[in-house]
């Protein structure tokens, strides 16, 4: 409780701040300045940049406050201070990063650990997109495609991809194989939904008036009903991105011999806490690193996402 | 106060079941960590409630998965004693400076934690090292994966030329099913389940002969333990009563305990000849509290420690046993 209000007396303090300092830097010149009432308006909302910089620095702080860091000037009283191996300081998790990177943990470089883990999330979800998008398509646009995959896409859904984990060791056994699998059932059901949306999504009128110019069914898929359905495509495609992280960490618990996951389930089994922050806060990078590139992707490849 | 709902917090990361558990002030009930699936005679106590009656406190029993899963817990206070926790986890909570003492040996099972080799890679004790290069499914951080690298020792295979991966010993016998593994180390029902489609290395005897002792020992927390040693000291008591009564009257108590432990009566009888249970005054003697389980301790420690599995051992593990609960149970 206590720390719940340390972090958000920081945040009161740091917010009045910037606006305080905020009211001698203008604002860049534009539209959205000259509205005079801008609360409820989201798209008025801009994150600032310094309050995103601010909440790492105070996460940081509170962490080296609490561990006894020899890297924050601040330290929380002694009988407040966690012990490593609950959690240790940030210097430690960073020296232990140097060190894995340099000597391996458990036969295998941190690189190798990392490159199967990504390896096999971008396998699995690429086969999931590859099989999934054609599969919402189809239920998008035929009447019996639509009845026969229904149930199975509605009934495969909402069961969670670690619940099929001991299926899968038991069909697929404990190679590779069987966790790619794993991960393409966790990103195949949300591709096909995000594709079946893409398509009802797609405005009749555009479809109505390209048959009027004379467009064949094909033209109308081509230029009509893929170019509307891949904003939300991509919005899928960025959810099952996230869920095949969570994924592929939970299916290198069984069986695996290296991977992200697998250096975090190890290090846990040893109480090595400062290998367990690491492996989570790599993966953490890993993930956000993957989600903007597909952002920065979204911008240059559907332009038109959110114009009519 | 303040300590305890930190370490809740922080132990959210490994758990997420602490916080509002905090323990110790008030005592009125306790938590036991034990196993599925691993019978033992004091399960006849867990059955009929003698432990409430004894020991005058509400008793929660919670099945863990790993003995590692039970050091957490009792770091983040939600477990207080943990009945039957493996010796290698123990010593690598106590070696990460965890506040754990070990009260008294729960079972030993030489016997039940082997490896089994699979029968179509024709390899026994004469040719072990063709073993190298060879898949091998063991619970990493068990009893199972320091007797494993023990064998290995002795038959002079470097683990890092095998291809070792981390499989619960049920998975592990599926995967032996499966042809997918040469050798697959485990306990209890997976064990015996591997023994279908394949033999032991080294006997249970011959393991004891090369000093590797198999067994599980009961922990406190340490917290717990200083302000309440007579709730652990009459937990030891009665567990001790149960063993002794096993001796004479185990018809009457094998369906309850099978009950208890959630198995078949077959698969009971086949786990519980498999076990030993001291009863205090050997435990007190000089092969167990007496001097011979805190050497075998810093043992365990150091070649863990050689293998690079931990940081560093502690420089005698003889604080961290403590065998003032016993004796208190002893007189009791």
């Amino acid at each position: 409780m206590t720390l719940l209000a340390i972090y958000v007396a920081l945040l009161a303090l740091i917010w009045a701040l910037t606006a305080f300092l905020s009211l001698r830097i203008r604002q860049r010149d534009g539209f959205t300045t000259r509205k005079t009432v801008t609360f409820g308006d989201e798209s008025a909302v801009r994150p600032s940049r310094v309050a995103s910089v601010a909440s790492v620095l105070v996460i940081f702080l509170i962490w080296g406050a609490f561990t006894g860091s020899a890297w924050t000037f601040i330290h929380a009283p002694a009988e407040w201070q966690m012990r490593p191996i609950w959690l240790p300081p940030p210097e430690n998790v960073w020296h232990r990063l140097i060190s894995i990177a340099n000597d391996g943990y458990r036969n295998f470089t941190l690189w190798e650990h990392l490159s199967i883990s990504i390896w096999r999330v971008l396998a699995g979800f690429f086969l999931g997109a590859l099989v999934g998008i054609p599969l919402g398509f189809a239920m998008g646009l035929n009447n019996f495609l639509r009845g026969w995959f229904d149930p199975i896409v509605e009934f495969m859904r909402p069961v969670p991809p670690l619940a099929l984990i001991p299926l899968v060791i038991i069909w697929f056994g404990i190679d590779e194989k069987a966790k790619i699998i794993l991960l393409f059932l966790a990103a195949l059901w949300i591709m096909a939904i995000a594709a079946r949306a893409g398509v009802a999504g797609v405005a009749l009128s555009k479809v109505h008036a390209a048959y009027s110019l004379g467009a064949s069914k094909a033209q109308i898929l081509r230029h009509v009903i893929v170019p509307n359905a891949l904003p939300e495509i991509f919005t899928g495609a960025r959810v099952a991105m996230g869920v095949c992280w969570g994924t592929v960490v939970a299916a290198e618990l069984v069986a695996a011999e290296k991977g992200a996951g697998f250096t975090i389930m190890v290090a846990s089994r040893f109480m090595q806490t400062d290998i367990v922050l690491m492996g989570i806060i790599l993966i953490g990078i890993i993930g956000y690193s993957i989600d903007m590139a597909m952002r920065t992707a979204e911008r240059f490849l559907v332009p038109w996402k959110g114009r009519g | 106060m303040m300590k305890f709902k930190l370490n809740g917090l922080t132990c959210s990361l490994a758990t997420a079941a602490a916080l509002l558990a905090s323990p110790v002030a008030a005592m009125e009930e306790v938590t036991i960590a034990y196993f599925l699936e691993w019978p033992t005679p004091n399960q006849y106590a867990q059955a009929t409630g003698l432990y409430e009656e004894a020991m005058g406190v509400r008793v929660n029993w919670r099945a863990f998965e790993t003995g590692v899963q039970m050091s957490a817990a009792m770091a983040g206070g939600a477990v207080q004693i943990a009945f039957s926790q493996g010796v290698p986890p123990f010593v690598v909570a106590s070696s990460a400076g965890m506040d754990i003492e070990l009260a008294a040996v729960a079972v030993t099972y030489d016997d039940n934690d082997n490896c089994v080799v699979h029968e179509s890679t024709g390899i026994t004790a004469e040719n072990a090292v063709e073993l190298e290069g060879q898949r091998v499914a063991v619970p990493l951080g068990t009893a199972a994966h320091y007797g494993m690298l023990r064998q290995l020792e002795h038959f002079g295979i470097d683990p890092s030329n095998l291809s070792i991966v981390d499989l619960s010993p049920a998975d592990g016998a599926a995967a032996m099913a499966r042809g997918d593994v040469a050798m697959a180390c485990g306990w209890g029902g997976g064990l015996r389940r591997m023994m279908e489609y394949g033999d032991v290395l080294l006997t249970g005897a011959e393991k004891r002969e090369l000093g590797i002792r198999i067994f599980d020992v009961v922990s406190v927390e340490s917290g717990f333990g200083a302000a309440h040693p007579e709730l652990v000291a009459s937990f030891l008591r009665v567990t001790d009563d149960m063993n002794q009564r096993f001796q004479s009257d185990r018809e009457a108590m094998a369906p309850v305990i099978a009950e208890a432990a959630g198995m078949d009566m077959e698969g009971t009888n086949a786990t519980l000849d498999a076990f030993g249970f001291p009863l205090i005054e050997e435990q007190l003697g000089p092969e167990w509290l007496g001097g011979g389980l805190q050497a075998f301790l810093l043992e365990v420690a150091e070649f863990f420690v050689e293998q690079g599995t931990i940081e560093s051992a502690l420089e005698s593990y003889e604080g961290v046993v403590n065998t003032a609960y016993m004796n208190m149970a002893a007189e009791m």
